[in-house]
């Protein structure tokens, strides 16, 4: 059983790859997932359906792989990894902002000599991705498989109207399009939720040619290694309902994520050649990148308890509006996002309904630390070691205490009155001295499952790349890496819009034999 | 892409084929079917999963159903209800679920005509691997197999079940007997594929166990308009799936696309008897004579009764539990017929409508007639025409003749005292003389849905045979037919147990290279 194309990992880039490269008819392409399929939208299963509710993505959720990671080391506590394990991936289970990378991001990643990724020359594929359902111009697409739309102003919700009216008269922008080029401040997010329904890959990109007789789509299977002989990739070796079975490909395209793709590359062989051999792993191929440079959006979260006559919806939309700004001295535009939580619950808890309160979250974008990702066994089905490292560094440190001190002073503005009782965290002892506030931040500091960079593209003269640009790994024939993992940096912006046209982008190269 | 066989139609042979050729994870199966698949049991259709109301399924119009119509006798319009199972598990997803053995001389009856592999004393391996009984463990029956097999126990039986094989026992009919064992007889609870009510197909018994197998591919609601040549060797299919049509490659074509549809779609890729191709404006791609001809069934009626007013009927009960084979007075062929009382009916093709509470159906097991089924169209997309010429032979009608008039005497005799209040049809006038019951039959015939013969296997001698006894398609290559319609005649016996026998054997056959 040999196949033209194996895409390992049904998510935001695999589906995406798997559906572009099977509308032609004479190419046999076989997705493989994990986690179950839902062809059947009269069964698709509610918590992936309804987006307003974060329950698909509450640790233990039925299609999360509910992976744990280190977060900064001053935590005694794992933080939760959600990562969708289902046809769809973390599209169907994520937050549905559907938020473009700023031009400068993509810029950044053609200067460090990947010159096909400008943002001039990603446009297209950003564009050809979606249907904005409210704005039609050059910067925005109008055919594409997933919907964009932004909540009205009528429809926000009173805390995302308070929270909006405090940053205008804050002296930010007023932003309508976060994904226009040159906007900041602002507004209302671009979000793939029409109607409240998560519209993930797989009910746009993947639905759109299910029918396709050369598109074999397998879930509940779980992928234990690739097959290589030599350096050319040949096929892989997966588990299916207690079964291994070995398929064989001329092209494999790894799109399981910026946690599994590292973690399979390294369990094939393929990664840095000190760590694989301490796991007893033949080294197929040394790659001293692989699981390095794990990217986040590190996050801390400002709590605050609301009035006994707030009313509050567990089933509203959550987040309807976020603030874009470039912290003080930052040479990084739009570096920091503070979004507005209508309805908080406690961080990593189990029951995403418990009320809390209203949440600030205040997020570095573009955080310079980074950490990694390592085996911590030899064994597919033991996830790897995720350790994030945040907040080493000061000046990621600094943006994020700037971040929470303008919540802070946005909490003063009158709109907040009929809202807000007072600040849960953190307290006036947190916020009296930068010390003490990094201590809070070092403590409560959690992720934006924006998980990226860990098999970053690069030319061949940077040791730690592991792709090249156009996606294929470095002294490997025959294999690309399609997913969050290959962003060289990580990305001003939600990941999941940037994750999917690298799926676009792959898919485009091996269409044109590249 | 080009798989090592193509099983086309998931019916009883097909479900039954691709399960068995998958067992070798070294060959790859693609398993085609028209209508939709329902892999997950949780949603899985009442229809379809309730097989006490077996109609639901049946009736015309449903929604697993081809609703094809045909026409039953010389005289009568082609408005015949000729229900066929659109769905993966085919015809045996909306049967009957009897599980009944053709009889020893049956299988020796094939294998006289040429085909020695077909003997019983072969075939009963197969007959036993297929089968997991409930009751009977002996040398005849199998325990391990995938379709479970019980009988309804007395103290399941509905009263008119008792009254019928009390009748029966009267009229002199041994009682008891296991209808599976070679030299039964007489009435007895039937064998039946259905568990606790639900009607176990071969989606539900032989694939969903395997469907987790990387080699196996399954393609729902892919309909396939032809089988393409080049010279005299079958290199793929054409398929219409989600409006598109593809093209997809084998090694070897399986059809088991049954009775109807195998020589349809064999003559649409021009297989077929040269003359009526050509009159019907197909390119002839091998002149073969016997496709679709020899078509054969169980030529049917029923005897509808009211019940006595205090006699409850129960709606919720199974349809039918007991059967009565008997040889017709002087026909020397044993078994020849059968009848089937039912615990409660409506009348033919009404869920709902008053009228009548039960009947007895007469079926001639082995009638000498048969029909034919021929083109009515190039179109792969209109159905053929279906001739069942029904009655044209004495010996028939005098059989069935009989049959009524035993019906008639069992239903007024002692046992039905205080249940059968009058016979609504045939009224006393149809049976006051052999000319009126003629007449009666000749109007109210019908099809028991077990239509075999159509591509019958044979000897290159024997220029009727389609298929030889491996069921290669004789003066072809790479082509194979294994469903009911190679059945040289009719078994005495409600069709789905050979037809399932016919693909375990095929199987092997293909396996063995043979």
């Amino acid at each position: 059983m040999k196949y033209d194309v194996i895409v390992i990992g049904a998510g935001s880039g695999g589906c995406t790859v798997a559906s572009r490269l099977a509308e032609d008819a004479g190419r046999s392409v076989l997705l493989l997932e994990a986690g179950p399929d839902y062809p059947d939208y009269q069964y698709y299963p509610d918590d992936l359906k309804y987006g307003y509710k974060p329950d698909a993505s509450a640790q233990g959720a039925p299609h999360n792989w509910t992976w744990w990671a280190q977060g900064s080391a001053d935590q005694t506590e794992m933080l939760p990894a959600p990562r969708g394990k289902v046809v769809g991936g973390t599209s169907a289970i994520n937050g549905q902002v559907l938020l473009r990378g700023v031009p400068e991001d993509y810029d950044g990643w053609a200067s460090e000599g990947n010159d096909e990724w400008s943002f001039i020359n990603v446009l297209p594929f950003l564009r050809k991705m979606e249907t904005d359902m409210d704005i039609t111009d050059d910067f925005h697409g109008n055919e594409g498989p997933i919907p964009v739309r932004r909540f009205r102003r009528e429809d926000w919700l009173p805390f995302q109207e308070a929270f909006v009216q405090s940053a205008l008269e804050a002296g930010y922008p007023e932003d309508y399009d976060m994904n226009a080029p040159d906007s900041g401040g602002v507004g209302p997010i671009p979000m793939n939720n029409p109607e409240g329904v998560r519209m993930s890959t797989a009910l746009t990109f993947l639905s759109a040619v299910r029918h396709r007789l050369n598109l074999t789509v397998r879930s509940g299977v779980m992928v234990r290694r690739i097959l290589f002989e030599g350096k050319r990739a040949a096929g892989v070796e997966v588990e299916s309902g207690g079964e291994v079975y070995q398929i064989e490909a001329d092209q494999i395209v790894l799109s399981a994520g910026a946690m599994a793709s590292p973690q399979l590359l390294m369990l094939s062989g393929v990664g840095p050649a000190g760590h694989l051999r301490e796991m007893g792993i033949p080294v197929v191929h040394e790659a001293p990148g692989v699981g390095q440079n794990l990217r986040d959006h590190p996050i801390v979260a400002v709590i605050c308890q609301v009035r006994d006559d707030h009313e509050q919806d567990p089933l509203a939309p959550r987040t309807q509006t976020a603030l874009r700004y470039t912290a003080t001295g930052s040479p990084d535009r739009n570096d920091m996002q503070i979004t507005a939580s209508s309805f908080s619950s406690p961080i990593g808890g189990a029951d995403p309904f418990n009320p809390e309160g209203v949440r600030f979250n205040c997020i570095l974008e573009l955080a310079d630390g980074a950490g990694e990702v390592r085996l911590s066994a030899n064994d597919p089905t033991v996830q790897p070691s995720l350790n994030y490292r945040y907040l080493e560094l000061e000046r990621d440190r600094e943006r994020l205490r700037e971040s929470v001190r303008i919540t802070v002073r946005l909490l003063e503005h009158g709109a907040f009155g009929p809202i807000v009782e007072r600040v849960l965290q953190p307290t006036e002892e947190d916020l009296a001295s930068d010390e003490a506030l990094d201590a809070w931040m070092r403590k409560t500091v959690f992720n934006t499952t924006h998980a990226s960079g860990t098999c970053k593209m690069g030319p061949a003269s940077d040791p730690t790349a592991v792709v090249d640009q156009h996606l294929s790994i470095h002294g490997l024939e025959n294999i690309k890496v399609a997913d969050a993992s290959v962003m060289p940096n990580v990305i001003r912006a939600n990941t999941n819009c940037t994750t999917i046209m690298i799926g676009e982008r792959c898919a485009d190269w091996i269409k044109s034999g590249r | 892409m080009k798989y090592d066989v193509i099983v086309v139609g998931a019916g009883s042979a097909g479900c039954a084929m691709a399960a068995r050729l998958s067992e070798d994870p070294e060959r790859s199966v693609l398993l085609l079917e028209a209508g939709p698949d329902y892999p997950d049991i949780d949603n899985y259709p009442e229809d379809l999963k309730n097989g006490y109301h077996s109609e639901l399924a049946s009736l015309h119009d449903a929604p697993h159903n081809w609703s094809f119509v045909g026409k039953p006798t010389g005289d009568r319009p082609n408005d015949m209800y000729a229900p066929r199972g659109k769905v993966v598990g085919g015809t045996s997803a909306i049967n009957g679920q009897v599980f009944l053995r053709g009889l020893p001389e049956d299988y020796d009856s094939w294998a006289a005509q040429g085909n020695d592999e077909w003997e019983y004393v072969k075939l009963l391996p197969f007959l036993r691997r297929m089968e997991a009984d409930q009751d009977i463990h002996d040398d005849f029956h199998g325990n391990d197999g995938p379709m479970r097999v019980r009988r309804h126990q007395e103290e399941a039986w509905e009263p008119l079940m008792f009254a019928f094989r009390d009748a029966c026992v009267a009229e002199g009919f041994p009682g008891g007997q296991d209808m599976n064992n070679p030299d039964s007889t007489g009435v007895a609870p039937l064998p039946m594929n259905n568990m606790a009510g639900v009607r176990l197909s071969t989606a539900l018994s032989y694939i969903n166990p395997v469907r987790h197998r990387l080699n196996l591919t399954i393609k729902p609601n892919a309909l396939t308009t032809r089988v393409l040549f080049d010279g005299k060797r079958a290199t793929g299919v054409e398929a219409e799936s989600g409006g598109e049509t593809f093209v997809v490659e084998g090694e070897l074509i399986v059809l088991s696309t049954g009775s109807i549809a195998s020589p349809h779609l064999l003559m649409v890729s021009g297989v077929g008897p040269r003359e009526h191709l050509t009159s019907v404006g197909v390119p002839v791609v091998h002149d073969l004579p016997g496709v679709g001809q020899n078509y054969r069934d169980h030529p049917q009626v029923g005897v509808a009764f009211a019940a006595q007013d205090d006699f409850a009927m129960n709606f919720e009960a199974p349809r039918t539990q007991l059967g009565l084979r008997y040889t017709a007075t002087g026909s020397g062929l044993r078994n020849d017929m059968v009848i089937f009382p039912t615990t409660f009916s409506t009348p033919m093709g009404d869920l709902t409508g008053p009228g009548e509470d039960f009947r007895m159906s007469i079926l001639l097991n082995l009638a000498a007639g048969s029909g034919q089924v021929t083109l009515a169209s190039p179109d792969p997309h209109v159905q053929p025409l279906l001739e069942y010429r029904f009655l044209e032979n004495d010996l028939d009608t005098e059989r069935l003749r009989d049959g009524v008039r035993l019906v008639v005497r069992l239903s007024e005799s002692e046992p039905y005292r205080g249940i059968m209040k009058e016979r609504l049809d045939p009224t006393d006038e149809d049976l006051a003389s052999d000319e009126a019951l003629d007449a009666w039959l000749h109007r109210t015939v019908r099809t028991s849905q077990h239509l075999v013969g159509t591509c019958k296997m044979g000897p290159a001698s024997d220029p009727m045979a389609v298929v030889d006894q491996f069921g290669k398609v004789h003066g072809l290559t790479g082509l194979r037919v294994a469903d009911a319609s190679v059945m040289p005649d009719a078994p005495r016996a409600n069709t789905n147990v050979s037809t399932i026998m016919i693909a375990e054997r095929v199987s092997d056959f293909i396996k063995e290279g043979r």
